[in-house]
């Protein structure tokens, strides 16, 4: 197999490029501030694939991209790379959320209840059109909604499992671990992972190949506060808000490192809203950690630590998948010389004998 | 109202707002850009409750600036990409810090405070509308 080096077609390049512009020109006629609002989860799924939280950028690289997401969290993660990073704000702790929306399927009676929020889930399930009724929301308690976990209960009661608590923090984007994976990456590598790979990945364990019935303890989606400390003043000052999702699954029981058997769970966290992406996440997580009860014990997808660091990114894959369609007939070219050689060979050889 | 708040209130506050308390800052005293607004990254480190560590979310874009009024130096940090609010932003930081147009700053910031509170009021009785409550059948 051989390379070998070519040049060409940069007019072609240049009437592509030009081409793909006329094509998409009316997307770039969308104002920020409208797609932001009318098309608010493709600008999660775009901010929480590309890891940088912009929904201003996520709005041009969608429009950028004519409304190719995977290409658009590509711009948004080319532009994280050209931007200086200050360093860590604040770390968010989900119990701290401004709650839109909790749901938990695993406990009923919840503190603080649970909120259905703004959401489409009852209208296809129940095949019925809202009636175009007015609400009078003035009924309603104007307090904001900051609860903790459903799982805090059982937490402090130790009844849940516990993971070794890690002394440092990885930071993937800095340096790739290689195996056994700090649980921090693996969390990272999940957060800023494709969608639609983690539902795939956890799909495998809800069908049976995994911890077979997860169910949803606590699903929270609302506003966290971004802090950072004002370099003149040396205080804590509030940067800003950011809306995020963050499941945490429970599944079955399980010895923890000191033998005594707990209840599982699994962690999901992403920015935006971004529902089955953070349950999809939290289920991986929880059959990670637990597959000892898992069917397939060890063999099955969503246990397998390599499947999961290495193949979630969408970003990578995207990558990968898209090179194939830069020139590759020159590999090609040259099996195609060998096989015709291999063939007259075999001819040759052949025509010896009779 | 603290000078810490500046930066999450002046978000709040309509930039063409902003922009008019900005320019006669500039007209009577000396604004001295000392870094100009820059796009900038911090990580979001957020916690595991199953291992009591943490992890890294991603990175949120900021707009940074740092600026001079009067011999004083203002700060801003402001989220997403937004240089004309970052740098009306530390320019009233250190306004306030000098105390120039401080009451001026002090109404125009807690104006927004205020309709921001209202607006928030309204969102949380529409989160609150859609609490379940549950019937054994």
């Amino acid at each position: 197999m051989a390379y070998y080096a070519i040049k060409g077609g940069e007019e072609a390049i240049k009437n592509s490029l030009d081409f793909y512009k006329k094509l998409t020109k009316k997307a770039q006629k969308i104002k920020d501030e409208d797609l932001i609002e009318a098309f608010t989860f493709s600008i999660d799924k775009v901010i929480s694939e590309g890891s940088l939280y912009s929904k201003k950028l996520a709005s041009k690289a969608i429009k950028r991209s004519a409304g190719d997401l995977l290409n658009a969290s590509f711009f948004l993660r080319a532009h994280r790379s050209s931007c200086q990073r200050v360093g860590p704000c604040k770390t968010l702790d989900v119990n701290e959320m401004r709650l839109h929306r909790r749901i938990s399927s695993a406990f009923k009676d919840i503190e603080g209840g649970q909120l259905l929020g703004a959401s489409n889930d009852y209208e296809i399930k129940l095949l019925v059109e809202l009636k175009k009724e007015e609400i009078n929301i003035e009924d309603f308690g104007t307090s904001s909604n900051i609860i903790k976990s459903a799982l805090t209960p059982l937490r402090e009661d130790n009844l849940i499992k516990k993971l070794p608590k890690e002394k440092t923090t990885w930071d993937i984007t800095r340096s790739f671990p290689t195996a056994p994976y700090p649980r921090s990456a693996l969390l990272q590598v999940m957060s800023r992972g494709e969608s639609g790979t983690l539902l795939g990945f956890s799909y495998t364990s809800m069908r049976g190949y995994g911890d077979v019935h997860p169910t949803i303890g606590d699903l929270r989606v609302g506003e966290l506060d971004i802090k950072f400390t004002h370099p003149f003043l040396k205080k804590e000052v509030k940067v800003g808000s950011i809306e995020a999702t963050a499941v945490e699954s429970v599944g079955t029981f399980n010895s923890d490192e000191n033998g005594e058997t707990k209840l599982t769970t699994g962690f999901g966290f992403c920015f935006g809203k971004n529902e089955t992406k953070a349950i999809s996440m939290s289920i991986i997580d929880l059959t990670l950690y637990n597959n000892s009860y898992s069917v397939g014990t060890e063999q099955i997808v969503a246990a397998d630590f390599e499947m999961i660091m290495h193949h979630v990114d969408g970003i990578e894959s995207f990558g990968f998948c898209n090179h194939y369609k830069l020139p590759h007939y020159v590999t090609f070219q040259t099996d195609y010389q060998i096989f015709k050689s291999a063939k007259k060979y075999a001819k040759e050889k052949e025509e010896k004998l009779k | 109202m603290k000078r810490e708040n500046i930066n999450d209130l002046a978000q709040i506050t309509e930039l063409k707002e902003l922009k008019k308390i900005y320019n006669k800052i500039d007209k009577k005293y000396k604004i001295k850009i000392l870094s100009k607004p820059t796009e900038q990254t911090l990580l979001v480190p957020v916690k595991d409750p199953i291992s009591d560590s943490e992890f890294y979310a991603g990175e949120v874009l900021v707009t940074s600036t740092i600026v001079e009024v009067d011999k004083t130096k203002g700060w801003s940090m402001v989220i997403d990409s937004n240089e004309e609010l970052s740098l009306y932003t530390a320019v009233l930081d250190a306004s306030f810090e000098a105390n120039i147009f401080k009451e001026e700053i002090k109404t125009l910031l807690e104006t927004a405070r205020s309709k921001e509170n209202k607006k928030s009021r309204k969102l949380n009785q529409r989160v609150n509308s859609t609490r379940v409550s549950f019937d054994l059948m």
